[in-house]
């Protein structure tokens, strides 16, 4: 392949990936969009998650699920409530 | 002469597709806009998207490709739908592609002097929606004075401004599915940016 040619085929998906940017779909990883997935899924299957229940589920690592609940609060995406089953564990409902 | 090949084959399958996709969809009229038939194509007219998209990041040599589609479209699908002078009317809404995008740089999208070997960044897609607007523009304008001139009838506003508004929102949907595409490949891991 010529690398003119690739170089023109790779501007057209550089636009696409702009396009994306802009719209602020990418804010966050893969990982992150991940964890994110399992809440909702655990949510909608269960009426409840809990932080246990994610990292079981995700197989990420502890500090992994923690930082990026941690941030998914301060964007108030989800809430944190302490459960009134067992008072160590934190239940995780979506915002939206 | 080998980059002029791959472009004028690219060019050609990405804008024959568009024509395929596009005839099937104006026929069934989902939306039922012209439910007696009294005029033909949509306003969602495909092949303008692969026109701007094609001719924005290919430049020149995608204007080959282009002609051969714009010719063998329509006789590949059903030529006795078009009007007389089709194939030269296509001309002009090619040059209402390049017309558009020479404006934009004239508008100093490029930095420096105007020059027609100057290329326009278009990673930064809002010069691509400027030339879909402008060519959408001059596309309804120019291919209609050309049709009524060869066929010897009057133009008519409401064609214009439906031309303009089908090439538009047709470009529009062009790039709208292909980000739909790019966005689901890139989600499922199967395009990966060199960054990441």
């Amino acid at each position: 392949m010529s690398s003119k040619y690739s170089k023109d085929l790779a501007s057209i998906l550089q636009m696409l990936r702009n396009i994306e940017e802009d719209l602020n779909l990418i804010n966050y990883s893969e990982t992150e969009k991940k964890i994110y997935y399992t809440i909702a899924c655990k949510n909608s299957d269960n009426y409840t998650c809990r932080i246990s229940d994610v990292i079981n589920e995700s197989g990420f690592s502890r500090s992994t699920v923690y930082k990026t609940i941690k941030k998914f609060e301060d964007a108030n995406l989800i809430k944190m409530y302490q459960s009134s089953v067992d008072k160590r564990e934190i239940n995780l409902v979506l915002v939206h | 002469m080998a980059h002029t090949l791959k472009v004028t084959i690219t060019v050609y399958v990405f804008a024959m597709f568009c024509y395929a996709v596009w005839y099937p969809l104006q026929v069934i009229d989902l939306a039922n806009l012209n439910p007696d038939r009294e005029w033909l194509g949509s306003l969602c007219y495909l092949p303008h998207g692969a026109r701007v998209l094609m001719f924005c990041f290919f430049r020149y040599y995608a204007l080959p490709g282009l002609y051969l589609a714009e010719i063998s479209g329509p006789a590949l699908i059903n030529d006795l739908d078009y009007m007389d002078g089709w194939s030269l009317a296509s001309i002009a809404s090619l040059f209402s592609v390049v017309a558009a995008v020479e404006l934009v740089k004239w508008t100093k999208a490029t930095p420096g002097f105007f020059s027609f070997f100057k290329k326009i960044n278009f990673q930064n897609y809002k010069f691509l929606f400027l030339v879909v607007i402008v060519s959408s523009l001059l596309n309804g304008l120019l291919v209609n004075s050309f049709l009524s001139f060869v066929n010897s009838t009057s133009i008519s506003v409401i064609t214009v401004f439906r031309f303009a508004v089908g090439d538009f929102l047709g470009a529009l949907a062009v790039i709208a599915t292909l980000w739909i595409i790019f966005k689901t490949l890139t989600d499922n891991r199967l395009l990966i940016h060199p960054e990441e």
